[in-house]
């Protein structure tokens, strides 16, 4: 056999390898009305809730994990596993918010089939509160709660060595991340002292919600089967198979192939090629809590940055404001699923409407910029005393921030206003102040990230961390998460009202009192609401479904949704 | 021989401790692990957030990290978890040099276990990639190199050179948006990808098709024209002439003559390649999600995972040691005329 033969051959060889391989089209995977295949950009860190902050992680806890009450996609209670909201009406919170008692609902059982009782929950409770379980979740249970006892079978008490008016921080979804199975843990807790490095955090054996772990495959997928000891009965959907797809493109297209029914995690910058890569799919937007911001570095030297001059000129900073065209961004990038906000609080029952949102008004903001006395010099770029408005802009390496940045300086070129665009790995961006991180350390002048608001209390994270006066990091407080260097002692009196009043109208006065505050002092430059983007297609499912809020539970009605 | 291995062997010793004061040094500066919780819904307390650098031991010198890494803290003074003395807790870390290469930050679980689950699933992709991507550059070399600037020569050339050029990202993306998107909506049967399959060998061996082809269209290129180069070189010797002047027969001269001497060179390539198989295909896995090594690296690059970035430098420092020294031994036996002493 020639040389050219012997090539001929194996190039026959191995196309016909390739054809064989194509042809070996065995649908064995095969999509049918039991298995809803959803597919996560991220695999989860850890299956027990306390262990992780990763919102994929809580994802696929939540459907293995029943919770007291969970929240609706409209923000109302839904009861799981409790038999009522604990409320001072109803008795279950004491005259003085210090005492809580919750009722479970009769007849409760784990997958197992073993009973879930307030046993469990006080044991719960109770490992939240040891602080050699070094949990990463819980910590406003564990630095408040004195005690938890069991009542009766369904009957539990809570007491708390301060007042807790928010009960959903204590018992509901948003703070009370798993419950663990006494029966389980209880044991490996005797054993060790801690629950910290039990196996049964990683590969879980025991649920309480709608699903059970079947099968995990590291890096690949999560097999989940329907339990049909769910409290609310086993859910019509028997399988739910988790994908992981760690590029989003190739996410994007399993999604317009049909390969993935349910996708959790589409950013708003990709919501029109989505929409348009298959006709079938429906894209449904819910508010997930956080607000992408622009955040000023007001900070002096000694903090151990300081951030351009001209910040610390409220007129400037009001003057960025009107000289931002937030309506084009979030129509012609974000595809109109988001529209701009000036509240911390928006989106929520406790935004203050009547505040508005400032224009977009470039003569105003020069007008502004003109009276602060930063006038256009010769080349085009507004100066005062020698010193050029010329100011670093830094965000994550994502791309659509990266396209808002990019929008945004040719918006600010046209006032006068110069911004050098600096991005940087998350990893760097929001290091520590001890690692330098470029947050923390002041090396920018606007930075862009999102904050947490707030959406079942007016308790709000972001005025009450990063906003602070105490919050501020130096040498001496390096832990400090007020980056800004804003400091206004009356929104800090108005913050700890809306943590610690029993009023409801008093925190309500409080949260506008901030909004207001924040909108004339400029601390930050609110762009928009983020939401949660969902997809699925509408092919494969029975009518439409409803899908939880990103504060609660994407699956608070897994149950109810069919498949055909 | 012996003499010469076990000198090798011993010169790594030190060759591997620089290595990983280097690595370790270049994977801490990567960023903050404690970043990830900035943006994330649950953010844990700053109080909380402390207490976790203290154990992790992030809030130490680097060179007392390295230490750690190295050695252990099982034996040194117990942790000050809250940074006043009230809460002491002994280290647990043995140390790489005692066979532990330390607990992932992310998962809590042991870096190795992370490598052993994803090691197989790589190989499984790359050890195939790799030997179509030889074995064909070989034929192909050698016929281009026979049937030098003939038009099938040309044709060879150039297409592979089209894929030798195109970025992986987008010829990985182009072949799940043709064979698996377009073919649904032409009726076609598409070809199934994303991750490893349902566990049967059927299914598996269909979810390779477009990642492996993918490999072995950017790769192919570089080994044909190395073979071909190498092998025009031979062709032109006095020896080869001399075999053809003995009457041999043309596939006889190509394959004893000239193939064998061109493909020394072809061994150090791929002494030098076979290493990295380990390490995976970083964009490749990503794309057709592979839960294979080098999505296993950008996953805790992402997350500044320093244990388990370590881990997987350090296996793939070893690999390369071990696999030169592999080629160094191959040598010998390939050409007699190389002596080790």
């Amino acid at each position: 056999m020639t040389i050219k033969n012997r090539v001929r051959l194996a190039l026959a060889f191995a196309l016909a390898l390739a054809m064989v391989l194509a042809g070996f089209g065995a649908p064995a995977q095969a999509q049918d009305r039991n298995t809803l295949v959803v597919g996560f950009a991220q695999e989860p860190d850890n299956m027990n809730g306390f262990y992780s902050s990763m919102a994929f992680a809580q994802w696929a806890n939540d459907l293995v994990q029943a919770s007291l009450y969970d929240f609706s996609d409209d923000l109302q209670p839904v009861l799981v596993l409790a038999a009522e909201v604990p409320t001072r009406e109803n008795g279950g919170i004491s005259e003085d918010f210090q005492e809580y008692t919750v009722k479970l609902k009769p007849g409760l059982k784990w997958s197992d089939g073993k009973p879930l009782t307030a046993e469990d929950l006080v044991f719960t409770y109770q490992m939240i509160k040891d602080p050699a379980n070094n949990m990463l979740q819980g910590s406003s249970i564990r630095e408040a709660l004195e005690e938890a006892e069991v009542l009766d079978e369904t009957t539990f008490r809570l007491r708390f060595n301060v007042p807790k008016p928010f009960p959903e921080d204590l018992i509901g979804s948003p703070g009370l991340s798993t419950i663990l199975p006494a029966h389980i843990f209880r044991p490996i807790y005797e054993a060790e002292g801690t629950i910290e490095n039990a196996a049964e955090n990683q590969d879980p054996t025991v649920f309480s919600g709608p699903y059970v772990l079947r099968e995990w495959r590291r890096g690949e997928s999560m097999l989940f089967e329907a339990n049909p000891n769910y409290v609310f009965g086993e859910p019509k959907i028997k399988r739910v198979l988790i994908r992981f797809f760690p590029d989003t493109d190739s996410q994007y297209a399993a999604l317009a192939a049909g390969q993935l029914d349910f996708v959790p995690n589409v950013s708003e910058g990709d919501i029109p090629r989505v929409a348009a890569s298959n006709p079938d799919l429906k894209i449904v937007t819910v508010f997930g809590g956080y607000i992408e911001s622009l955040w000023l570095n007001l900070r002096t030297d000694e903090h151990p940055r300081a951030g351009h001059p001209a910040l610390k000129d409220v007129r400037v900073r009001r003057a960025l404001r009107l000289a931002i065209d937030r309506e084009t961004i979030t129509r012609e990038l974000l595809a109109g699923a988001t529209k701009p906000t000036d509240s911390i609080y928006a989106g929520s029952p406790f935004e203050n409407k009547e505040l508005g949102v400032t224009p977009y008004d470039p003569e105003a903001a020069a007008k502004l910029l003109d009276e602060a006395g930063w006038t256009l010099g010769p080349d085009g770029i507004r100066q005062k005393d020698g010193v050029k408005l010329e100011m670093r802009y830094s965000t994550t390496t994502a791309g659509w921030r990266n396209n808002i940045q990019a929008v945004i300086q040719q918006q600010l070129a046209k006032v006068g206003v110069s911004v050098i665009l600096e991005k940087y790995p998350a990893s760097e961006f929001f290091g520590a102040f001890a690692n330098r991180g470029i947050n923390a350390i002041g090396e920018y002048d606007i930075a862009q990230y999102a904050n947490n608001t707030a959406l079942t209390n007016p308790a709000n994270v972001t005025v009450d961390e990063a906003l602070n006066c105490k919050q501020i990091p130096n040498e001496s407080n390096p832990g400090g998460q007020n980056f800004t260097g804003f400091c206004s002692p009356e929104m800090d009196e108005a913050s700890l009202i809306t943590k610690t009043s029993l009023d409801p109208e008093e925190r309500l006065a409080a949260a506008y009192k901030i909004q207001e505050i924040m909108r004339d002092q400029v601390p930050l430059i609110n762009l928009f609401p983020r939401g949660d983007n969902y997809a699925y297609n509408t092919k494969r499912f029975v009518g439409e479904i409803r899908i939880g809020s990103g504060v609660g539970n994407q699956w608070f009605d897994i149950m109810n949704w069919e498949l055909k | 021989m012996t003499r010469y291995v076990v000198r090798r062997v011993l010169q790594s010793i030190p060759l591997l401790l620089i290595i990983s004061f280097i690595l370790f040094n270049f994977t801490n500066a990567l960023g903050d692990p404690m970043a990830v919780y900035a943006e994330s819904r649950n953010r844990p307390s700053a109080r909380d957030r402390e207490i976790i650098m203290r154990r992790l031991g992030l809030d130490r010198p680097i060179l007392e990290q390295y230490l750690i890494w190295l050695i252990g803290n099982d034996w040194m003074p117990p942790i000050d978890v809250l940074g006043d003395g009230s809460r002491l807790e002994q280290g647990t870390r043995r140390g790489v040099l005692r066979g532990d290469l330390g607990i992932s930050f992310v998962t809590r679980r042991p870096s190795w276990t992370r490598i052993e689950e994803r090691l197989p699933w790589t190989l499984v992709l790359m050890i195939p990639s790799y030997v179509l991507t030889v074995g064909l550059a070989i034929a192909i070399g050698i016929f281009s190199a026979v049937r030098q600037y003939s038009f099938w020569d040309n044709v060879i050339t150039s297409l592979s050179f089209f894929f030798y050029s195109m970025p992986i990202f987008f010829i990985a993306l182009l072949t799940i948006y043709i064979f698996a998107v377009q073919f649904r909506r032409w009726g076609l049967e598409p070809i199934k990808w994303g991750g490893t399959g349902d566990g049967t060998l059927g299914s598996l061996l269909q979810h390779m098709v477009l990642p492996v082809f993918c490999l072995v269209a950017i790769q192919l290129a570089g080994y044909v024209r190395f073979i071909r180069s190498s092998m025009l070189e031979v062709l032109n010797q006095d020896y080869i002439r001399t075999a053809r002047a003995k009457g041999l027969a043309e596939s006889q001269v190509v394959r004893r003559h000239a193939f064998k001497n061109a493909a020394l060179p072809l061994v150090t390539l791929i002494g030098l390649d076979l290493p990295f198989l380990l390490a995976g295909a970083v964009v490749t896995e990503r794309i057709f999600a592979w839960p294979g090594m080098g999505r296993l690296f950008i996953e805790s690059f992402e997350r500044a995972d320093v244990p388990v970035m370590m881990a997987i430098l350090m296996v793939l420092s070893v690999a390369v040691v071990v696999f030169q020294l592999l080629t160094d031994i191959v040598y010998t036996w390939l050409d007699p005329r190389i002596r080790y002493s």
